[in-house]
C-alpha cells in the first residue's frame, strides 16, 4: 500500500506542477515533457500491469476532469499505457533502467497516437496534428531522457518506504 | 502455469472494463448531464488543485523575489517617466474624445458599446500538452458567465485571450482561441474581409484563418481582429497578425496563418468582458 502511495504522491505534486508557468518555462520549441506519463510509466514498470492500467486510468480521469474537455480520452490512453508498460517491463525484460527508457520512447508515442486518433473520432479531424512537424518525437526524447534520473530517485523513494 | 494465466486473464479483463468505462465516457462526454458532472467533479478537485499550484508557484516565487525586487524598482523608475508623459497626453485624449462624440452625433453613427469587464487571475493551465485551457480565479459569484469573451492587455495592447467555457462558484475555465477546438469570427483590419479563427494542433501557438476569399490580398503582418459574428466576441479586438498565407490549387478560398499577439506564456490576468453572448450557444 505504501508504494502505491509514493505513485499518488507524486502524480499529485506533478499534476500541480504541470499546470503552473514554471511548466511551459521549461520547454524547448514549445514542447515541455510529460512528467506524468513518465512517472506512470516508472510505476507500472516496476509494480506490474494491473496496478499500472488502475493507476493509468485514474490519473488519467484527474487529467480530463481538470481539462474539462472530453471526459475518458486521457483515461483511455493513460489506462493502455500503464498496462502495456507494466506487461512489457515484468514480462519481458525484467526491471532495467535502459528498457524503461526506450519504453517511453513509444509510450509517448502511443499516448500521441491514441489522443490524435481518440479526439478525432469524438472532438474533430485534425487532431493528427498533434505529430506535426515532428514535435512529438522531441517530447519521446525528452521523456526517454528525463527517464533514468527519475527511475532512480523513485526507485530509492520506494525502497525506503517500503522497507 | 495455470496461476499465472489466471492472473493475466485478469489483467486483461480489468484492462477491458477500465477502456470500455473510458470508452463509454467519451461517447457521453458532450451530453448535459455528463457536461454538468465534469462540472460538480473540477468544483471538488478545485480546492486541492487551486492550493496545489498556489503552493508550487510560492516557492517558485520565493526564490525569485529577490530578482524581482531589483527589476521592480527599474519598473517603478520608467513607469514613474511614463505615467508623466500619460498625464499629458490624457487631456489631450480627453478632448479627441469629446470631438469624435459630437462628429459621432453629427452624423448620426451610435457610439461603440463599452462593457464592462472582470478582472481575473490565471491560477492554473491544463497539465496536459494536449490542451491548453486556463482556469481563472472568478466565477459565478463574480458575475462570469458561459461563453463571456476574455481579454489581456499585453505591452499596452488589448488582446483576444478566448472565451470562458465552464463556470464554477469561485472559478472559471477559459478556452483559449490556440486550442484547436476553438472557432473565432475573425476579419482582416485593413481590407475588412471575415473568415473564421480556428486553433491549430496541439503542440502549435498559431491560428488559422479561413475562408478568406481567393482574390484578397493579404499582407504578412496584416492585423487580424475580431468580426463581431459568431455572437461572443465584440466587434474590433486584436487577434494577432498573419506570418503565411496559403492558397491551394483549387477552391474560392485561401487561409492565412495568424500568431496571436498574446503571449499565452506569460499571461496572469486577464480580463473577462461581462457581455452575454447574442446567440445561443447551449449550456
Amino acid at each position: 500500500m505504501k508504494k502505491y502511495l509514493v505513485f499518488i504522491i507524486l502524480f499529485a505534486l506533478f499534476i500541480f506542477f504541470q499546470s503552473t508557468d514554471i511548466y511551459s518555462d521549461i520547454s524547448i520549441n514549445g514542447i515541455s515533457p510529460d512528467f506524468i506519463l513518465i512517472i506512470l510509466s516508472i510505476g507500472a514498470f516496476i509494480l506490474g500491469p494491473m496496478p499500472g492500467q488502475i493507476l493509468g486510468f485514474l490519473v488519467g480521469l484527474v487529467l480530463d476532469i481538470i481539462s474539462g474537455e472530453l471526459l475518458g480520452i486521457s483515461a483511455f490512453t493513460y489506462t493502455v499505457i500503464g498496462y502495456g508498460v507494466g506487461f512489457l517491463g515484468k514480462k519481458i525484460y525484467g526491471s532495467n533502467i535502459l528498457i524503461s527508457v526506450i519504453l517511453l520512447f513509444f509510450a509517448t508515442l502511443v499516448k500521441a497516437f491514441l489522443l490524435s486518433m481518440l479526439g478525432t473520432i469524438f472532438l474533430k479531424a485534425g487532431y493528427f496534428g498533434y505529430f506535426s512537424q515532428g514535435r512529438v518525437f522531441l517530447e519521446a526524447v525528452m521523456n526517454s531522457l528525463l527517464t533514468p534520473p527519475f527511475f532512480f530517485i523513485i526507485t530509492r523513494i520506494e525502497r525506503r518506504v517500503v522497507v | 502455469m495455470n496461476h499465472a494465466r489466471s492472473i493475466r486473464h485478469r489483467n486483461i479483463l480489468v484492462l477491458m472494463v477500465l477502456l470500455f468505462i473510458s470508452f463509454v465516457l467519451m461517447s457521453i462526454s458532450q451530453k448535459k448531464f455528463t457536461i454538468e458532472l465534469k462540472s460538480i467533479a473540477y468544483g471538488v478537485f478545485y480546492p486541492f488543485h487551486y492550493i496545489g499550484v498556489k503552493s508550487i508557484t510560492g516557492v517558485k516565487d520565493f526564490f525569485t523575489s529577490i530578482e524581482n525586487n531589483r527589476k521592480l524598482k527599474e519598473e517603478l523608475a520608467y513607469a514613474r517617466i511614463l505615467l508623466e508623459q500619460y498625464e499629458r497626453t490624457q487631456y489631450e485624449f480627453e478632448e479627441i474624445k469629446r470631438e469624435n462624440e459630437r462628429l459621432r452625433n453629427l452624423i448620426g453613427i451610435q457610439s461603440k458599446l463599452e462593457y464592462e469587464t472582470v478582472i481575473a487571475e490565471v491560477i492554473a493551465k491544463s497539465p496536459q500538452n494536449f490542451y491548453k485551457t486556463i482556469v481563472v480565479n472568478r466565477g459565478s459569484t463574480s458575475g462570469v458567465k458561459k461563453w463571456m469573451p476574455v481579454v489581456a492587455y499585453q505591452d499596452g495592447v488589448k488582446c483576444v485571450v478566448g472565451k470562458v467555457v465552464d463556470v464554477q462558484r469561485f472559478s472559471s475555465r477559459i478556452q483559449p482561441i490556440i486550442e484547436q477546438s476553438s472557432y473565432t469570427g475573425a476579419m482582416l483590419q485593413k481590407s475588412r474581409f471575415s473568415g473564421i479563427l480556428q486553433g491549430q494542433s496541439p503542440l502549435s501557438e498559431y491560428c488559422l484563418l479561413q475562408y478568406i476569399d481567393r482574390g484578397v490580398k493579404i499582407n504578412y503582418g496584416d492585423a487580424v481582429v475580431t468580426s463581431g459574428m459568431g455572437g461572443i466576441f465584440p466587434k474590433g479586438i486584436l487577434i494577432g497578425e498573419v506570418v503565411s498565407v496559403s492558397k491551394k490549387g483549387y477552391g474560392i478560398f485561401q487561409e492565412a496563418l495568424v500568431k496571436p499577439k498574446v503571449d499565452f506564456g506569460r499571461l496572469e490576468e486577464v480580463y473577462i468582458i461581462t457581455k452575454t453572448a447574442t446567440e445561443d450557444f447551449g449550456e
